[in-house]
């Protein structure tokens, strides 16, 4: 049992040294082919400053008026192919080829190097972004001084205090009503006047206020 | 949730980058580009004739504006052999590179340098052609079919112009080496040498490449390195044998033997070694005229009349000597040139008769060495004689445009792109600065009176200096408009090498926080030049024809040494470069003053008083100073002499010689050797060297491919690292430890990478760490307790950075001085590798004055951006799962990938190529580092790795301060006015 799992595991490893083996061996060399693209953008505005880096820069690729690029004298194996341009950012992708020549590209990941999520041979880069190299200065505006919490703290108060209550006419006799509404509305009515109880309390005290609480009772019994 | 904290905390930290505002864009940074040394030179002939178009050893090709040296376009082809352009050709409509020996043809737009097409000749591996030399290539001019002709190797190749596409390919015999090809338009020739027996012709038809012909032509005299032939108008083949002294000339047409005309016969009698000929115009123009150069600065104009050589002129001391034709005239010029002046002289010839109004005679400012190149450009003129521009190249790479009238239209200083030795200098303080240095370092005691006096016109100096800087700085920022970025991305163009106007008066002086700095240049080809670090502007450049340029490539063989500074007023800064000479191949040695270049030595022009008589294999200069503060140079020579400099200061050297140590280091057999100095006696030759250890690392085929010690200048602030537990973690602060990294290849082929950490004065090595699977490039920085360098991993085709942080433990053995002698403990090695989602192209770490500022990690990527990168991104201790405690310390999260955000690009989109390293220097500010790239771009700009927290910030609102200050007395005048109305109202009632 242990033989034949042995002779399997020979099996298997056999070929992926041969395969090594020819590696070193090989000694054709590809190309690698590829177009850029920039939309809504004057060629001559992107393209000179525009390179094709194979391997970090060990193979060089430079653009054709329609953006293509061919990098030549490429031998096999694994490369990152990327496209430098100081305003547009383009992703990079890895380009596998065989001994035999056979292209394969697929996304960078450079955490997870064996997975394969392929992307379209011949590559296509396609600007998605613009570098953005420069920090916002900061400005004085009005609007910030008044977002800052502590102006907020000082401020609204202030607002509910002064403000408000001179929005609401109190002249007004459908808000007077509403107000004496809310009054009657007001549980806190059941408290009792800390004046009154004085009042009550050192001088006889009067009965309406009272009376006056009863009925109020007897509705929210009803 | 672990995740969002993790992004949360990234947001948070590219906050904190030092980034740039818009505004900010070349305020004070400056970027200029440059080609090379020029391998091939064009005019322009069609179109708008503005441009000149260059291919230069730096893998260039580019297009410059010929009314002033600015480029047009510039592509950069891949570095090393494979990149190598081995011929340009040029005619009207067309421009093709011809690259890689042979095996990368590229055509380019003239105008723009837009590619039009790109073919590869042949699919085999590009790295066995390096034996067979340049490749050479010719226009084949068919009318049907216009093509060009590559011969590479044993190979013979023809494109088609039109789209690259190969018409016909011949694979020569091997046994022949075939050197010449030539092209009539309906055929293509090639002649190949078997030395010392016969020549090989091989003719084949240009269209179909069918075999036409077949000769060999006789000749034993032929050996293969020193034979220089070419072809003269109808198909004359001329070779020069040096072994009878003749020119041996054959016709290609009517194949026979070769006729003989001994150098005698036509009145020249002596020549150097190898006499090379010249072809001055191409054959197919029929042009009868070629030239001889028999010595460097002799040249003979030759004829070629029915087969036979005539002598038309015998040109002494000339350097250079080219032909042009214009509409039928054809002209040939030579350039002379004597050592003694600094004056070229032109002298043109007409049909064998030189025209004498045409003569012309420039003087070229500064010292530039001989004529090493020219071409000339003929211009009609209305006159009887046509005038002309001549493209000058000298021996220091600068290349220059003349005039007719004599007159330097531009010039470009293409020695920069080449860097032997860099260093930047700070600049004296001012004339009446020194005046103030003088009252307090006053040698003879004077009255109160007169010191009084004296403060008074110093104070009143400065006033009028004050008021005149004030005065110039409003005219300035009246005058200047903003550079926008639009501008600076379509322009491309430089800051160039002309002076600038404004300041050209005013000396060069040290400003408040000593951020313009002079920086001092020893370039390959033997020019020294100090910049201004403000805008890049040459101050002053010394030419030493005798310093020899370093052969390995990326290792300088050239030191350059500040040894005294400008901080000891009334003696002047000194610089020191030590080289190899180039004739003799001893050691050189120049001293000068780097703020105006002047020598330190008597010097006369051909001089040979800097050649020391020794060759010195190790130079060192020591922190120990003379009376003068002179710091002393060390030299250790082939046969382990030592030789101190100044002479005067051995005496000092006695006393401490024991505690001085040198190493040295064989970079193929990876061994080290360590020296202690020992004095033995009086006199001069009193210091001897004795080795005190060998370290022998262990062999690896491509040998010791780093060494990186610390910077004797550098300081660290803090001794230790407070954890979060309160306790301190000690740095392992040896100031004399290496770094040493060996590259080589496993027994299964596999490359690694070994580091060694070596004391030098011990020879013990404090650490070793091997990368199994790893290769180079590789990029090391070493300071403080830290190393960081970056590798390719071939395993994972990822580029990695490993950082390895030294610590003594949380005791500290000895906390006032480091002794290597009686060292603490083996150190405690924190390391942790990252990837870097980019490849290189130098590597280089912020230097601050005090160095409280935390550092940052500069990357130059290959894409062309420097990257300012924290050093906490690269910290040992990035834990995977924080604590609390962790968090409190500010400790990142480790992540794999280091980031590389877009803000943190200080050179925004001033991309800078082909960099060979980045030079930091410390400002005045301790917030502010210099930095400048170099290489074929210079790039210079400060970095501020923690804000500027020592200044106010530049865009300081001070009109919104004292808006708000004069509100506040206002209000306050205001409401005490209103109170005191209330109290008296109040008062009334």
């Amino acid at each position: 049992m242990l033989r034949t799992f042995l002779f399997v595991l020979v099996l298997w490893v056999s070929p992926c040294l041969m395969e090594e083996a020819e590696d070193s061996k090989v000694n054709d060399t590809f190309v690698i082919e590829g177009k850029v693209l920039v939309t809504g953008v004057k060629a001559s505005e992107w393209i000179p400053h525009t390179r094709v880096l194979v391997d970090g820069g060990q193979y060089v690729g430079f653009l054709r008026a329609d953006g293509a690029f061919k990098v030549t004298g490429v031998p096999s194996g694994s490369y990152v192919v990327e496209v430098a341009n100081p305003t547009y950012i383009f992703e990079p992708a890895r380009v596998d080829i065989t001994a035999k020549g056979k292209m394969r590209a697929r996304r960078v990941n450079h955490i997870q190097g064996n997975a394969v999520v392929t992307v379209p041979y011949p590559l296509r880069f396609k600007s998605k972004q613009h570098f953005s190299y420069f920090q916002k200065r900061e400005e004085f505006r009005v609007t910030d001084m008044l977002k800052n919490p502590m102006v907020l703290m000082m401020v609204l108060p202030l607002i509910f205090i002064v403000v408000l209550p001179k929005l609401i006419n109190t002249q007004d006799p459908e808000v007077q009503k509403e107000m004496r509404n809310m009054n009657l509305m007001n549980p806190k009515t059941e408290m009792p006047d800390l004046s009154e109880m004085a009042a009550r309390m050192f001088g006889g005290g009067s009965a309406p206020p009272k009376k006056k609480e009863k009925p109020a009772k007897l509705k929210k019994l009803k | 949730m672990n995740a969002a904290f993790l992004l949360l905390l990234l947001l948070g930290l590219s906050g904190i980058v030092n980034s740039l505002y818009e505004d900010q864009v070349g305020k004070f940074d400056w970027r200029q580009q440059f080609i090379g040394k020029a391998k091939v030179l064009y005019f322009e002939q069609g179109g708008s004739k503005r441009n000149i178009f260059v291919a230069t050893e730096s893998n260039v090709v580019a297009a410059l504006n010929s009314r002033n040296g600015h480029l047009t376009w510039r592509q950069i082809f891949q570095p090393g052999p494979t990149g190598r352009i081995d011929a340009l050709l040029y005619n009207n409509e067309d421009l093709i590179s011809v690259s890689g020996g042979g095996h990368v043809l590229r055509s380019w737009e003239p105008s723009s340098g837009f590619l039009r097409w790109e073919v590869a000749t042949s699919t085999e591996t590009a790295t066995v052609k390096e034996s067979h030399g340049d490749a050479d290539a010719v226009f084949v001019n068919n009318d049907e079919l216009p093509s060009l002709a590559v011969l590479s190797g044993s190979n013979l190749y023809v494109h088609s112009l039109k789209d690259g596409q190969q018409i016909w390919d011949q694979q020569l015999p091997a046994t022949t080496n075939y050197k010449w090809l030539y092209s009539d338009g309906s055929s293509v020739y090639t002649l190949g040498l078997v030395p010392n027996s016969h020549f090989n012709l091989l003719k084949y038809s240009a269209v179909n490449g069918a075999l036409q012909n077949k000769a060999s032509l006789q000749a034993a005299w032929a050996s293969l390195q020193d034979t220089s032939c070419i072809l003269v108008s109808t198909l004359q083949f001329v070779c020069v044998d040096t072994l009878t002294n003749s020119l041996q000339v054959a016709s290609l047409e009517n194949i026979n033997v070769f006729s003989t005309t001994p150098l005698k016969t036509i009145g020249l009698d002596k020549h150097g070694p190898n006499p090379t000929l010249i072809q001055l115009f191409a054959p197919s123009s029929g042009r009868v005229e070629f030239a001889l150069q028999l010595t460097e600065d002799h040249h003979a104009l030759l004829k070629m009349s029915a087969g036979q050589v005539t002598l038309v002129k015998d040109l002494p001391s000339v350097w250079q000597i080219t032909g042009s034709t214009l509409d039928g005239n054809a002209i040939v010029t030579a350039a002379s040139w004597l050592p003694s002046t600094t004056e070229t002289i032109f002298r043109c010839y007409k049909d064998g008769v030189e025209i004498a109004p045409m003569m012309e005679k420039v003087t070229l400012e500064g010292n530039h060495g001989n004529p090493s190149k020219m071409n000339v450009l003929l211009i009609d003129k209305k006159s009887a004689n046509p005038g002309y521009k001549v493209l000058l190249e000298t021996a220091d790479h600068a290349l220059t445009l003349l005039n007719q009238p004599g007159r330097v239209a531009w010039q470009r200083e293409e020695g920069l792109a080449s860097v032997a030795a860099i260093e930047m200098v700070e600049l004296p303080v001012s004339d009446t600065e020194a005046k103030f240095e003088e009252e307090f370092g006053g040698r003879a005691r004077e009255s109160i009176g007169s010191m009084f006096l004296r403060r008074l016109s110093t104070q009143f100096a400065q006033l009028q200096v004050y008021l005149a800087h004030l005065k110039r700085r409003f005219s300035h920022t009246f005058l200047q408009d903003p550079i926008s970025i639009q501008e600076t991305m379509k322009g491309g163009a430089t800051v160039h090498t002309e002076a600038a106007d404004s300041d050209e008066d005013e000396p060069l002086t040290r400003d408040e926080f000593s951020l313009r700095k002079i920086v001092i240049v020893v370039s390959r080809s033997g020019k020294i030049f100090g910049l201004d670090s403000e805008d890049g502007s040459l101050v002053w450049s010394t030419y030493l024809a005798r310093l020899k340029s370093p052969t390995i490539p990326g290792h300088s063989q050239v030191l350059l040494f500040v040894r005294r500074t400008t901080a000891h007023f009334p003696h002047p800064p000194h610089c020191t470069v030590i080289g190899i000479d180039r004739v003799s191949g001893n050691t050189l040695m120049y001293s000068f003053n780097p703020i105006t270049g002047d020598s330190f030595d008597p010097v006369n022009a051909e001089d040979t008083s800097h050649v020391l008589p020794y060759r010195a294999k190790q130079a060192s200069m020591l922190a120990l100073t003379d009376e003068q503060e002179l710091k002393i140079v060390v030299l250790l020579d082939t046969d382990n002499k030592v030789h101190i400099y100044p002479k005067q200061a051995t005496g000092i050297l006695q006393a401490r010689a024991s505690t001085i140590y040198l190493f040295t280091a064989n970079r193929s057999d990876n061994a080290l050797q360590g020296y202690r100095l020992a004095a033995t006696g009086q006199g001069s030759e009193s210091i001897s060297a004795d080795v005190v250890w060998n370290v022998r690392l262990p062999a690896t085929d491509k040998g010791i491919v780093k060494l990186q010690g610390k910077k004797h200048t550098e300081h660290v602030h803090s001794q230790g690292r407070v954890l979060g537990d309160r306790s301190v973690l000690y740095k392992y602060l040896n100031p004399n430890l290496v770094a040493v990294v060996t590259e080589g290849q496993d027994t299964s082929a596999k490359g690694h990478v070994s580091v060694y950490l070596i004391d030098v004065v011990t020879g013990h090595i404090v650490f070793s760490i091997d990368h199994k699977k790893t290769s180079s490039p590789l990029f090391l920085v070493h300071t403080e307790n830290w190393i960081v360098y970056h590798y390719w991993n071939s395993r994972h085709r990822r580029h990695e950075m490993t950082v390895l942080e030294l610590y003594e433990g949380k005791v500290q053995k000895n906390s006032t001085v480091f002794s290597s002698v009686d060292p603490p403990p083996a150190p405690l090695v924190l390391r942790q590798s990252y990837i870097l989602p980019s490849a290189l192209q130098s590597m280089a770490i912020t230097r601050t004055e005090k160095g409280i500022t935390s550092s940052n990690l500069l990357l130059a990527l290959q894409s062309g951006g420097i990257l300012a990168l924290p050093k906490r991104f690269l910290d040992p201790r990035r834990p995977l799962a924080p604590t609390t405690e962790e968090k409190e310390e500010g400790l990142i999260p480790y992540l794999p990938e280091l980031p590389i955000p877009h803000q943190s690009i200080i050179n925004y989109n001033k991309t800078v190529l082909g960099i060979e390293g980045l030079l930091t220097s410390a400002a005045g500010l301790e917030s502010t580092c210099l930095l400048l790239a170099y290489g074929l771009d210079y790039y210079f700009t400060r970095v501020t790795p923690s804000n500027l927290f020592d200044v106010l910030k530049e865009d300081f609102d001070y009109t919104l301060i004292s808006a708000v200050l004069v509100g506040l007395v206002f209000a306050a005048w205001l409401t005490r006015k209103l109170a005191a109305n209330k109290a008296m109202n109040q008062a009334w009632r």
